[in-house]
Protein backbone atom coordinates (compact mmCIF):
# COMPACT_ATOMS: atom_id res chain seq x y z
CA UNK A 1 0.00 0.00 0.00
CA UNK A 2 1.27 3.45 -0.75
CA UNK A 3 1.97 5.45 2.26
CA UNK A 4 2.80 9.05 2.70
CA UNK A 5 4.69 10.65 5.49
CA UNK A 6 2.41 13.06 7.23
CA UNK A 7 3.01 16.17 9.21
CA UNK A 8 1.25 15.44 12.51
CA UNK A 9 -0.07 18.97 12.82
CA UNK A 10 -1.43 18.92 9.33
CA UNK A 11 -2.86 15.46 9.83
CA UNK A 12 -4.69 16.60 12.93
CA UNK A 13 -6.13 19.57 11.07
CA UNK A 14 -7.18 17.32 8.25
CA UNK A 15 -8.87 15.05 10.70
CA UNK A 16 -10.70 17.91 12.32
CA UNK A 17 -11.96 19.21 9.02
CA UNK A 18 -13.12 15.79 7.96
CA UNK A 19 -15.07 15.36 11.12
CA UNK A 20 -16.72 18.66 10.38
CA UNK A 21 -17.44 17.50 6.87
CA UNK A 22 -18.92 14.31 8.26
CA UNK A 23 -21.24 16.16 10.54
CA UNK A 24 -22.27 18.41 7.70
CA UNK A 25 -22.94 15.47 5.42
CA UNK A 26 -24.93 13.72 8.07
CA UNK A 27 -27.04 16.77 8.70
CA UNK A 28 -27.73 17.06 4.99
CA UNK A 29 -28.77 13.44 4.74
CA UNK A 30 -30.95 13.54 7.78
CA UNK A 31 -32.45 16.77 6.54
CA UNK A 32 -33.35 14.98 3.35
CA UNK A 33 -34.95 12.17 5.31
CA UNK A 34 -32.67 9.51 3.95
CA UNK A 35 -31.13 6.58 5.62
CA UNK A 36 -27.53 5.79 4.95
CA UNK A 37 -28.56 2.86 2.82
CA UNK A 38 -31.02 4.92 0.83
CA UNK A 39 -28.44 7.56 0.17
CA UNK A 40 -25.91 4.95 -0.86
CA UNK A 41 -28.39 3.52 -3.30
CA UNK A 42 -29.07 6.89 -4.85
CA UNK A 43 -25.39 7.59 -5.15
CA UNK A 44 -24.70 4.14 -6.55
CA UNK A 45 -22.25 3.29 -3.83
CA UNK A 46 -21.14 -0.30 -3.83
CA UNK A 47 -21.46 -0.59 -0.08
CA UNK A 48 -23.56 1.65 2.04
CA UNK A 49 -21.30 1.59 5.07
CA UNK A 50 -19.18 4.06 3.19
CA UNK A 51 -21.76 6.69 4.09
CA UNK A 52 -21.29 5.92 7.73
CA UNK A 53 -17.56 6.10 7.26
CA UNK A 54 -17.48 9.57 5.75
CA UNK A 55 -20.08 10.83 8.18
CA UNK A 56 -17.72 9.71 10.91
CA UNK A 57 -15.07 11.93 9.47
CA UNK A 58 -12.96 9.27 7.86
CA UNK A 59 -12.10 9.52 4.23
CA UNK A 60 -13.83 11.73 1.78
CA UNK A 61 -16.69 11.72 -0.65
CA UNK A 62 -15.25 10.77 -4.04
CA UNK A 63 -15.45 13.47 -6.66
CA UNK A 64 -17.29 11.23 -9.07
CA UNK A 65 -20.13 10.74 -6.63
CA UNK A 66 -20.49 14.31 -5.46
CA UNK A 67 -23.05 15.35 -8.02
CA UNK A 68 -25.36 12.47 -7.25
CA UNK A 69 -24.77 12.90 -3.56
CA UNK A 70 -25.73 16.55 -3.79
CA UNK A 71 -28.86 15.76 -5.73
CA UNK A 72 -29.83 13.08 -3.27
CA UNK A 73 -29.75 15.50 -0.40
CA UNK A 74 -31.34 18.27 -2.40
CA UNK A 75 -28.37 20.53 -2.76
CA UNK A 76 -26.83 22.28 -5.68
CA UNK A 77 -23.92 20.13 -6.86
CA UNK A 78 -21.65 23.07 -7.35
CA UNK A 79 -22.25 24.38 -3.88
CA UNK A 80 -21.97 20.90 -2.49
CA UNK A 81 -18.61 20.32 -4.14
CA UNK A 82 -17.36 23.70 -3.12
CA UNK A 83 -18.25 23.08 0.50
CA UNK A 84 -16.61 19.72 0.47
CA UNK A 85 -13.55 21.20 -1.10
CA UNK A 86 -13.31 23.60 1.77
CA UNK A 87 -13.22 20.69 4.13
CA UNK A 88 -11.12 18.33 2.12
CA UNK A 89 -8.66 20.66 0.44
CA UNK A 90 -8.70 23.88 2.40
CA UNK A 91 -5.61 25.26 0.76
CA UNK A 92 -6.93 24.62 -2.71
CA UNK A 93 -10.23 26.13 -1.68
CA UNK A 94 -8.42 29.20 -0.43
CA UNK A 95 -6.49 29.52 -3.63
CA UNK A 96 -9.54 29.12 -5.79
CA UNK A 97 -12.09 31.10 -3.94
CA UNK A 98 -10.70 33.36 -1.29
CA UNK A 99 -7.02 34.00 -1.60
CA UNK A 100 -5.58 37.16 -3.02
CA UNK A 101 -3.00 36.62 -5.69
CA UNK A 102 0.43 36.14 -4.25
CA UNK A 103 3.15 38.51 -5.33
CA UNK A 104 5.32 37.17 -8.05
CA UNK A 105 8.45 35.52 -6.83
CA UNK A 106 11.65 37.15 -7.86
CA UNK A 107 13.63 35.15 -10.33
CA UNK A 108 16.24 32.98 -8.81
CA UNK A 109 19.84 33.93 -9.30
CA UNK A 110 22.61 35.70 -7.66
CA UNK A 111 24.38 38.82 -8.24
CA UNK A 112 27.63 38.46 -10.02
CA UNK A 113 30.19 41.12 -9.75
CA UNK B 1 -5.67 9.10 14.78
CA UNK B 2 -9.36 8.84 15.10
CA UNK B 3 -10.72 6.00 17.09
CA UNK B 4 -14.43 5.66 17.38
CA UNK B 5 -14.53 4.41 20.87
CA UNK B 6 -18.24 4.63 21.21
CA UNK B 7 -18.47 1.90 18.64
CA UNK B 8 -15.58 -0.13 19.78
CA UNK B 9 -16.97 -2.28 22.49
CA UNK B 10 -20.55 -2.85 21.52
CA UNK B 11 -20.16 -6.53 21.25
CA UNK B 12 -23.26 -7.67 22.98
CA UNK B 13 -25.79 -6.97 20.29
CA UNK B 14 -24.37 -9.58 18.00
CA UNK B 15 -23.93 -7.26 15.08
CA UNK B 16 -20.75 -5.50 15.87
CA UNK B 17 -17.39 -6.92 15.00
CA UNK B 18 -16.62 -9.93 17.05
CA UNK B 19 -13.47 -10.17 19.03
CA UNK B 20 -11.85 -12.43 16.51
CA UNK B 21 -12.91 -10.27 13.59
CA UNK B 22 -11.39 -7.28 15.26
CA UNK B 23 -8.25 -9.22 15.85
CA UNK B 24 -8.06 -10.20 12.23
CA UNK B 25 -8.71 -6.68 11.10
CA UNK B 26 -6.03 -5.37 13.37
CA UNK B 27 -3.77 -8.02 12.02
CA UNK B 28 -4.49 -6.88 8.50
CA UNK B 29 -3.94 -3.29 9.49
CA UNK B 30 -0.71 -4.05 11.27
CA UNK B 31 0.61 -5.78 8.21
CA UNK B 32 -0.05 -2.75 6.10
CA UNK B 33 2.82 -0.96 7.76
CA UNK B 34 2.09 1.68 10.27
CA UNK B 35 -1.57 2.30 9.69
CA UNK B 36 -4.46 3.06 11.94
CA UNK B 37 -7.45 0.79 12.32
CA UNK B 38 -10.78 2.35 13.12
CA UNK B 39 -13.96 0.46 13.86
CA UNK B 40 -17.39 1.86 13.27
CA UNK B 41 -20.94 0.88 12.81
CA UNK B 42 -23.59 2.10 10.46
CA UNK B 43 -26.89 3.41 11.67
CA UNK B 44 -28.42 0.11 10.61
CA UNK B 45 -25.99 -1.75 12.80
CA UNK B 46 -23.61 -3.15 10.22
CA UNK B 47 -20.04 -2.90 11.35
CA UNK B 48 -17.34 -1.38 9.27
CA UNK B 49 -13.69 -0.86 9.71
CA UNK B 50 -11.18 1.25 7.90
CA UNK B 51 -7.45 1.01 7.71
CA UNK B 52 -5.84 4.34 7.18
CA UNK B 53 -2.39 5.60 6.55
CA UNK B 54 -0.81 8.19 8.77
CA UNK B 55 -2.36 10.94 6.70
CA UNK B 56 -5.79 9.66 7.51
CA UNK B 57 -6.38 8.45 3.99
CA UNK B 58 -8.36 5.28 3.81
CA UNK B 59 -6.49 2.30 2.46
CA UNK B 60 -9.07 -0.33 3.16
CA UNK B 61 -12.73 -0.24 3.97
CA UNK B 62 -14.08 -3.45 5.43
CA UNK B 63 -17.72 -4.04 6.19
CA UNK B 64 -19.85 -6.94 7.21
CA UNK B 65 -23.14 -6.61 5.42
CA UNK B 66 -25.74 -9.34 5.50
CA UNK B 67 -23.17 -11.74 6.79
CA UNK B 68 -20.69 -11.19 3.99
CA UNK B 69 -17.45 -9.37 4.32
CA UNK B 70 -16.81 -6.61 1.85
CA UNK B 71 -13.32 -5.26 1.53
CA UNK B 72 -12.52 -2.29 -0.64
CA UNK B 73 -8.93 -1.41 -1.42
CA UNK B 74 -9.38 2.23 -2.18
CA UNK B 75 -6.18 2.93 -4.04
CA UNK B 76 -6.68 0.03 -6.38
CA UNK B 77 -10.45 0.47 -6.26
CA UNK B 78 -10.89 -3.23 -5.96
CA UNK B 79 -13.65 -4.85 -3.98
CA UNK B 80 -13.75 -8.38 -2.73
CA UNK B 81 -16.68 -10.05 -1.06
CA UNK B 82 -16.42 -13.27 0.82
CA UNK B 83 -18.05 -15.16 3.63
CA UNK B 84 -14.76 -15.35 5.45
CA UNK B 85 -12.95 -12.24 6.51
CA UNK B 86 -9.46 -13.58 6.28
CA UNK B 87 -10.13 -15.19 2.93
CA UNK B 88 -11.43 -11.92 1.62
CA UNK B 89 -8.37 -10.11 2.83
CA UNK B 90 -6.10 -12.70 1.32
CA UNK B 91 -7.90 -12.52 -1.99
CA UNK B 92 -7.57 -8.82 -2.08
CA UNK B 93 -4.14 -8.34 -0.63
CA UNK B 94 -2.53 -11.59 -1.61
CA UNK B 95 1.03 -11.93 -0.55
CA UNK B 96 0.92 -8.71 1.36
CA UNK B 97 -0.66 -10.65 4.16
CA UNK B 98 1.28 -13.17 6.08
CA UNK B 99 -0.37 -16.09 7.71
CA UNK B 100 -1.29 -15.60 11.27
CA UNK B 101 1.16 -16.84 13.76
CA UNK B 102 0.63 -19.77 15.94
CA UNK B 103 -1.28 -22.79 14.88
CA UNK B 104 -4.88 -22.20 14.21
CA UNK B 105 -6.89 -25.05 12.91
CA UNK B 106 -10.29 -23.91 11.92
CA UNK B 107 -12.86 -26.38 10.85
CA UNK B 108 -15.97 -25.46 9.01
CA UNK B 109 -19.42 -26.28 10.29
CA UNK B 110 -19.89 -28.90 7.63
CA UNK B 111 -17.09 -30.86 9.17
CA UNK B 112 -19.03 -31.25 12.34
CA UNK B 113 -20.45 -34.66 12.75
CA UNK B 114 -18.08 -36.36 10.42
CA UNK B 115 -17.07 -39.72 11.64
CA UNK B 116 -14.03 -39.89 9.51
CA UNK B 117 -10.96 -39.11 11.46
CA UNK B 118 -8.71 -36.48 10.09
CA UNK B 119 -5.18 -36.74 11.22
CA UNK B 120 -2.96 -33.87 11.92
CA UNK B 121 0.09 -33.23 13.94
CA UNK B 122 -0.30 -30.72 16.63
CA UNK B 123 2.26 -28.07 17.04
CA UNK B 124 2.93 -28.18 20.67
CA UNK B 125 5.91 -26.98 22.49
CA UNK B 126 5.80 -27.52 26.17
CA UNK B 127 8.05 -24.77 27.24
CA UNK B 128 8.40 -22.60 30.20
CA UNK B 129 9.01 -24.12 33.52
CA UNK B 130 8.02 -22.41 36.65
CA UNK B 131 9.37 -23.12 40.02
CA UNK B 132 7.53 -23.07 43.29
CA UNK B 133 4.13 -23.18 41.74
CA UNK B 134 2.29 -25.96 43.28
CA UNK B 135 1.27 -26.00 46.89
CA UNK B 136 2.38 -29.21 48.48
CA UNK B 137 -1.12 -29.99 49.62
CA UNK B 138 -2.28 -30.23 46.07
CA UNK B 139 -0.23 -33.28 45.41
CA UNK B 140 -2.31 -35.23 47.85
CA UNK B 141 -5.54 -34.35 46.23
CA UNK B 142 -7.13 -37.28 44.49
CA UNK B 143 -7.68 -36.85 40.81
CA UNK B 144 -11.30 -36.20 40.04
CA UNK B 145 -13.06 -38.89 38.20
CA UNK B 146 -14.62 -38.03 34.92
CA UNK B 147 -16.85 -40.14 32.77
CA UNK B 148 -15.70 -41.15 29.38
CA UNK B 149 -16.61 -39.04 26.50
CA UNK B 150 -16.27 -35.93 28.49
CA UNK B 151 -15.04 -32.61 27.52
CA UNK B 152 -13.67 -30.18 29.99
CA UNK B 153 -15.58 -27.00 29.82
CA UNK B 154 -15.14 -23.92 31.84
CA UNK B 155 -18.06 -21.60 32.00
CA UNK B 156 -16.97 -18.15 31.10
CA UNK B 157 -18.44 -14.81 31.60
CA UNK B 158 -20.85 -15.28 28.78
CA UNK B 159 -22.40 -18.42 30.07
CA UNK B 160 -26.11 -18.07 30.40
CA UNK B 161 -27.84 -19.03 33.56
CA UNK B 162 -29.55 -21.89 31.84
CA UNK B 163 -26.29 -23.17 30.53
CA UNK B 164 -24.70 -22.75 33.89
CA UNK B 165 -27.49 -24.76 35.41
CA UNK B 166 -27.07 -27.49 32.84
CA UNK B 167 -23.36 -27.54 33.36
CA UNK B 168 -23.79 -27.61 37.09
CA UNK B 169 -26.09 -30.58 36.72
CA UNK B 170 -23.59 -32.26 34.46
CA UNK B 171 -20.86 -31.57 36.93
CA UNK B 172 -22.91 -33.07 39.69
CA UNK B 173 -23.61 -36.10 37.61
CA UNK B 174 -19.99 -36.41 36.72
CA UNK B 175 -19.03 -36.32 40.32
CA UNK B 176 -20.71 -39.63 41.00
CA UNK B 177 -19.25 -42.10 38.56
CA UNK B 178 -20.69 -45.54 38.45
CA UNK B 179 -18.13 -47.90 39.90
CA UNK B 180 -19.72 -50.81 38.12
CA UNK B 181 -19.06 -49.42 34.74
CA UNK B 182 -15.68 -50.77 33.76
CA UNK B 183 -15.85 -49.40 30.29
CA UNK B 184 -15.77 -45.89 31.59
CA UNK B 185 -12.08 -46.28 31.41
CA UNK B 186 -10.81 -43.65 33.71
CA UNK B 187 -7.15 -43.21 33.50
CA UNK B 188 -5.76 -44.44 36.74
CA UNK B 189 -2.62 -43.39 38.41
CA UNK B 190 -1.38 -46.91 38.06
CA UNK B 191 -1.92 -46.78 34.36
CA UNK B 192 -0.16 -43.49 34.20
CA UNK B 193 2.76 -44.83 36.13
CA UNK B 194 2.94 -47.86 33.88
CA UNK B 195 2.90 -45.73 30.81
CA UNK B 196 5.39 -43.37 32.27
CA UNK B 197 7.70 -46.28 32.88
CA UNK B 198 7.26 -47.36 29.32
CA UNK B 199 7.96 -43.89 28.17
CA UNK B 200 11.23 -44.02 30.03
CA UNK B 201 12.37 -47.25 28.48
CA UNK B 202 14.86 -47.35 25.63
CA UNK B 203 12.21 -48.95 23.51
CA UNK B 204 10.41 -45.68 23.50
CA UNK B 205 13.43 -43.72 22.56
CA UNK B 206 12.64 -43.84 18.89
CA UNK B 207 9.86 -41.46 19.67
CA UNK B 208 12.29 -38.77 20.53
CA UNK B 209 13.48 -36.48 17.80
CA UNK B 210 16.73 -37.57 16.31
CA UNK B 211 19.52 -35.24 17.13
CA UNK B 212 21.76 -36.05 14.30
CA UNK B 213 23.58 -38.73 12.50
CA UNK B 214 26.16 -40.68 14.38
CA UNK B 215 24.53 -40.38 17.69
CA UNK B 216 24.99 -43.55 19.61
CA UNK B 217 21.43 -43.77 20.75
CA UNK B 218 18.44 -41.64 20.93
CA UNK B 219 17.73 -40.18 24.31
CA UNK B 220 15.06 -41.57 26.48
CA UNK B 221 11.80 -39.80 26.32
CA UNK B 222 12.35 -38.11 29.62
CA UNK B 223 15.61 -36.70 28.40
CA UNK B 224 14.46 -35.84 24.98
CA UNK B 225 14.03 -32.22 24.10
CA UNK B 226 10.56 -30.93 24.26
CA UNK B 227 8.62 -31.39 21.09
CA UNK B 228 8.47 -28.18 19.25
CA UNK B 229 5.77 -26.70 17.18
CA UNK B 230 4.76 -28.64 14.14
CA UNK B 231 7.73 -30.94 14.20
CA UNK B 232 6.73 -33.14 11.32
CA UNK B 233 8.65 -36.21 12.33
CA UNK B 234 7.62 -36.53 15.88
CA UNK B 235 6.00 -39.90 16.12
CA UNK B 236 3.00 -40.28 18.28
CA UNK B 237 2.98 -42.69 21.12
CA UNK B 238 0.25 -43.69 23.39
CA UNK B 239 1.84 -41.58 26.00
CA UNK B 240 1.78 -38.58 23.77
CA UNK B 241 -1.35 -38.90 21.82
CA UNK B 242 -4.88 -39.14 22.83
CA UNK B 243 -7.76 -36.87 23.19
CA UNK B 244 -8.63 -35.03 26.25
CA UNK B 245 -12.18 -35.93 26.31
CA UNK B 246 -12.42 -39.63 26.51
CA UNK B 247 -11.33 -41.32 29.62
CA UNK B 248 -10.65 -44.79 28.42
CA UNK B 249 -7.92 -46.98 29.69
CA UNK B 250 -4.67 -46.48 27.96
CA UNK B 251 -3.08 -49.51 26.51
CA UNK B 252 0.45 -48.36 26.64
CA UNK B 253 0.99 -49.10 23.02
CA UNK B 254 3.92 -47.16 21.80
CA UNK B 255 3.71 -47.21 18.10
CA UNK B 256 1.40 -47.49 15.27
CA UNK B 257 -1.83 -46.93 17.04
CA UNK B 258 -3.64 -43.90 16.07
CA UNK B 259 -5.29 -41.99 18.78
CA UNK B 260 -8.09 -39.68 18.23
CA UNK B 261 -9.67 -36.74 19.76
CA UNK B 262 -13.35 -36.90 19.96
CA UNK B 263 -14.52 -33.82 21.44
CA UNK B 264 -18.02 -34.77 22.11
CA UNK B 265 -20.83 -33.70 19.96
CA UNK B 266 -19.36 -35.19 16.89
CA UNK B 267 -16.85 -32.58 16.11
CA UNK B 268 -14.35 -33.33 13.52
CA UNK B 269 -11.89 -35.59 15.17
CA UNK B 270 -8.24 -35.15 15.02
CA UNK B 271 -5.37 -37.32 15.83
CA UNK B 272 -1.96 -38.40 14.86
CA UNK B 273 -0.86 -41.51 13.20
CA UNK B 274 1.80 -43.68 14.58
CA UNK B 275 4.08 -42.70 11.82
CA UNK B 276 3.85 -39.15 12.80
CA UNK B 277 2.84 -37.84 9.44
CA UNK B 278 0.52 -34.98 9.69
CA UNK B 279 -2.44 -34.12 7.67
CA UNK B 280 -5.44 -32.03 8.11
CA UNK B 281 -8.75 -32.37 6.51
CA UNK B 282 -11.89 -30.42 6.50
CA UNK B 283 -10.03 -27.53 7.94
CA UNK B 284 -10.49 -24.49 5.85
CA UNK B 285 -8.08 -21.83 6.65
CA UNK B 286 -5.60 -23.96 8.47
CA UNK B 287 -2.96 -21.73 9.85
CA UNK B 288 0.42 -22.98 10.67
CA UNK B 289 3.37 -21.26 12.03
CA UNK B 290 6.97 -21.75 12.55
CA UNK B 291 8.88 -22.05 15.69
CA UNK B 292 8.46 -19.43 18.31
CA UNK B 293 11.36 -17.09 18.16
CA UNK B 294 12.09 -17.66 21.79
CA UNK B 295 10.40 -20.77 23.02
CA UNK B 296 11.77 -20.37 26.50
CA UNK B 297 9.86 -17.17 27.02
CA UNK B 298 6.24 -17.96 27.72
CA UNK B 299 3.43 -16.08 26.11
CA UNK B 300 5.37 -14.65 23.27
CA UNK B 301 2.94 -15.86 20.66
CA UNK B 302 -0.55 -14.51 20.50
CA UNK B 303 -3.00 -16.51 18.50
CA UNK B 304 -6.41 -15.21 17.65
CA UNK B 305 -9.11 -17.43 16.38
CA UNK B 306 -11.52 -16.60 13.66
CA UNK B 307 -15.20 -15.95 13.71
CA UNK B 308 -16.17 -19.57 13.47
CA UNK B 309 -15.36 -22.71 15.36
CA UNK B 310 -11.64 -22.87 15.67
CA UNK B 311 -9.18 -25.45 16.83
CA UNK B 312 -6.19 -23.79 18.29
CA UNK B 313 -3.16 -25.83 19.15
CA UNK B 314 -1.74 -24.38 22.29
CA UNK B 315 1.78 -24.41 23.54
CA UNK B 316 3.62 -23.06 26.49
CA UNK B 317 4.45 -19.81 24.86
CA UNK B 318 1.04 -19.19 23.36
CA UNK B 319 -1.79 -17.07 24.62
CA UNK B 320 -4.90 -17.41 22.55
CA UNK B 321 -8.36 -16.10 22.05
CA UNK B 322 -10.79 -18.24 20.20
CA UNK B 323 -13.04 -15.42 19.14
CA UNK B 324 -16.55 -16.25 18.19
CA UNK B 325 -17.92 -19.70 17.80
CA UNK B 326 -17.27 -22.87 19.68
CA UNK B 327 -13.54 -23.01 19.92
CA UNK B 328 -11.39 -25.92 20.92
CA UNK B 329 -8.10 -25.22 22.59
CA UNK B 330 -5.91 -28.21 22.14
CA UNK B 331 -3.45 -28.77 24.93
CA UNK B 332 -0.63 -31.17 24.37
CA UNK B 333 0.72 -32.76 27.47
CA UNK B 334 4.35 -33.68 27.64
CA UNK B 335 5.04 -37.36 27.73
CA UNK B 336 7.16 -37.17 30.81
CA UNK B 337 7.38 -35.01 33.85
CA UNK B 338 10.01 -32.36 33.77
CA UNK B 339 10.07 -31.63 37.42
CA UNK B 340 8.52 -28.23 37.63
CA UNK B 341 5.11 -27.88 36.03
CA UNK B 342 5.18 -26.64 32.50
CA UNK B 343 2.74 -24.21 31.03
CA UNK B 344 0.53 -25.58 28.29
CA UNK B 345 -0.77 -22.19 27.26
CA UNK B 346 -3.11 -19.42 28.26
CA UNK B 347 -6.66 -19.21 27.03
CA UNK B 348 -7.77 -15.62 27.23
CA UNK B 349 -11.40 -15.71 26.20
CA UNK B 350 -12.83 -19.00 27.27
CA UNK B 351 -16.59 -18.94 26.90
CA UNK B 352 -18.35 -22.13 27.70
CA UNK B 353 -21.60 -20.57 26.66
CA UNK B 354 -20.32 -20.44 23.12
CA UNK B 355 -19.15 -24.01 23.26
CA UNK B 356 -15.50 -23.36 23.97
CA UNK B 357 -13.65 -26.27 25.43
CA UNK B 358 -10.27 -27.58 26.31
CA UNK B 359 -9.03 -30.70 24.69
CA UNK B 360 -6.03 -32.64 25.80
CA UNK B 361 -3.65 -34.53 23.67
CA UNK B 362 -1.66 -36.78 25.88
CA UNK B 363 -2.28 -38.59 29.06
CA UNK B 364 -2.95 -37.15 32.44
CA UNK B 365 -5.47 -36.42 35.08
CA UNK B 366 -6.56 -33.18 36.60
CA UNK B 367 -5.01 -32.75 39.99
CA UNK B 368 -5.30 -29.02 40.34
CA UNK B 369 -8.26 -26.83 39.62
CA UNK B 370 -8.08 -23.62 41.48
CA UNK B 371 -9.16 -20.07 41.06
CA UNK B 372 -6.44 -17.52 40.65
CA UNK B 373 -7.10 -13.94 41.51
CA UNK B 374 -4.15 -12.92 39.39
CA UNK B 375 -3.77 -15.38 36.63
CA UNK B 376 -0.44 -14.01 35.52
CA UNK B 377 1.11 -13.92 38.94
CA UNK B 378 3.64 -16.56 38.19
CA UNK B 379 4.36 -15.73 34.61
CA UNK B 380 4.13 -11.98 34.54
CA UNK B 381 7.82 -11.48 35.01
CA UNK B 382 8.51 -13.68 32.05
CA UNK B 383 5.77 -12.27 29.93
CA UNK B 384 7.67 -9.64 28.09
CA UNK B 385 11.15 -9.95 26.88
CA UNK B 386 12.80 -6.70 27.74
CA UNK B 387 9.61 -4.97 28.65
CA UNK B 388 9.23 -5.50 32.33
CA UNK B 389 7.32 -2.30 32.84
CA UNK B 390 4.78 -3.29 30.26
CA UNK B 391 4.46 -6.69 31.86
CA UNK B 392 3.96 -5.13 35.23
CA UNK B 393 1.22 -2.98 33.83
CA UNK B 394 -0.73 -5.88 32.50
CA UNK B 395 -4.11 -5.67 34.16
CA UNK B 396 -4.78 -8.22 36.82
CA UNK B 397 -7.23 -10.80 35.63
CA UNK B 398 -8.62 -13.66 37.58
CA UNK B 399 -9.08 -17.07 36.11
CA UNK B 400 -8.44 -20.70 36.69
CA UNK B 401 -5.34 -22.74 36.96
CA UNK B 402 -5.85 -26.30 35.84
CA UNK B 403 -3.04 -28.69 36.48
CA UNK B 404 -2.46 -32.16 35.15
CA UNK B 405 -0.54 -35.08 36.49
CA UNK B 406 1.00 -37.01 33.66
CA UNK B 407 3.11 -39.61 35.43
CA UNK B 408 0.73 -40.77 38.09
CA UNK B 409 2.55 -39.42 41.09
CA UNK B 410 -0.20 -37.03 41.98
CA UNK B 411 1.99 -34.04 41.34
CA UNK B 412 1.12 -31.41 38.86
CA UNK B 413 3.30 -31.70 35.80
CA UNK B 414 1.63 -29.33 33.40
CA UNK B 415 -1.02 -26.71 33.61
CA UNK B 416 -3.12 -24.36 31.59
CA UNK B 417 -4.31 -20.91 32.54
CA UNK B 418 -7.83 -20.02 31.55
CA UNK B 419 -9.78 -16.82 31.82
CA UNK B 420 -12.71 -15.12 30.25
CA UNK B 421 -10.76 -11.89 30.27
CA UNK B 422 -11.58 -11.09 26.72
CA UNK B 423 -10.24 -8.88 24.01
CA UNK B 424 -9.17 -5.94 26.06
CA UNK B 425 -7.14 -7.93 28.44
CA UNK B 426 -5.70 -9.92 25.60
CA UNK B 427 -4.69 -6.71 23.89
CA UNK B 428 -2.92 -5.61 27.02
CA UNK B 429 -1.31 -8.99 27.21
CA UNK B 430 -0.14 -8.68 23.65
CA UNK B 431 1.39 -5.37 24.41
CA UNK B 432 3.11 -6.72 27.47
CA UNK B 433 4.34 -9.56 25.37
CA UNK B 434 6.01 -7.13 23.06
CA UNK B 435 3.39 -7.07 20.36
CA UNK B 436 2.59 -3.51 19.49
CA UNK B 437 0.73 -1.64 16.85
CA UNK B 438 -2.87 -1.95 17.84
CA UNK B 439 -3.50 1.64 18.60
CA UNK B 440 -7.19 1.56 18.05
CA UNK B 441 -7.56 -1.74 19.75
CA UNK B 442 -5.67 -0.64 22.77
CA UNK B 443 -7.71 2.49 22.99
CA UNK B 444 -10.77 0.44 23.41
CA UNK B 445 -9.24 -2.07 25.69
CA UNK B 446 -10.03 -0.52 29.01
CA UNK B 447 -13.73 -1.08 28.77
CA UNK B 448 -13.29 -4.74 28.24
CA UNK B 449 -10.77 -5.05 30.98
CA UNK B 450 -13.21 -3.59 33.39
CA UNK B 451 -15.96 -5.71 32.02
CA UNK B 452 -13.96 -8.85 31.88
CA UNK B 453 -15.21 -11.49 34.20
CA UNK B 454 -13.19 -14.19 35.70
CA UNK B 455 -13.91 -17.79 35.15
CA UNK B 456 -14.98 -18.80 38.58
CA UNK B 457 -17.13 -21.76 37.88
CA UNK B 458 -15.57 -25.16 38.20
CA UNK B 459 -14.80 -27.33 35.29
CA UNK B 460 -17.94 -28.90 34.12
CA UNK B 461 -18.29 -32.07 32.25
CA UNK B 462 -20.45 -32.60 29.29
CA UNK B 463 -22.14 -35.91 29.11
CA UNK B 464 -21.86 -36.43 25.43
CA UNK B 465 -20.58 -39.83 24.58
CA UNK B 466 -17.85 -40.16 22.03
CA UNK B 467 -18.15 -42.09 18.86
CA UNK B 468 -14.75 -43.59 18.48
CA UNK B 469 -13.71 -45.04 15.19
CA UNK B 470 -12.62 -48.64 15.25
CA UNK B 471 -9.24 -49.07 16.76
CA UNK B 472 -9.16 -45.72 18.35
CA UNK B 473 -7.74 -45.44 21.79
CA UNK B 474 -9.34 -42.89 23.90
CA UNK B 475 -7.02 -42.00 26.62
CA UNK B 476 -9.15 -39.28 28.12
Amino acid sequence: MPRTAADPVRAAETQRLRREAGRWLKSLREGAGLTQAELAERVNLRYYTFVSQVESGIGRVPIETQALWAEAVGMDPSEFARTLLRYYEPELYRLLFTAEPRPKAKPAGRKIG
Amino acid sequence: MATILQFAERLADGQDWTVSERAQLRDVGAQLDGVDVVFGKSEAGDPWCVVTDDSGEVLLHVARIDGDFVIHATHEDEIVQDEDLWSAAKRLLGDMLKERRGVLLAFPPEALGQTAVLAFLFAAAMRGEFDHWLPSSVSDAPPPAEPRGTTAQIPGSHTSEAQAAREAAATEAAGAPDPDAPDRGEVTREALRADAREAQTPAASHDAPMRGQGQAHAPAAAEAPAPTGAAPNTPTTAAQAGPATNRTEATGSQTGTASFSSGGGGDAGAGSTGGGDASAGGNDGVKTAGEPSNPQAPLTEFVEGGAGDDRIAMAGNIAATGGGGADTFVLTLPNASRGAPVLLGLVADFRAGEGDRLELTGKGVVVVDRAESDLLASVRTRLASGSASAAGDTPVMSGRHIGYDIDGDGQEDAYVLVTGGGVGWFAALRQAGGVVGDGAAMSGAATNIQGGEAVHAPISITAEAPHPPPGAEFLF
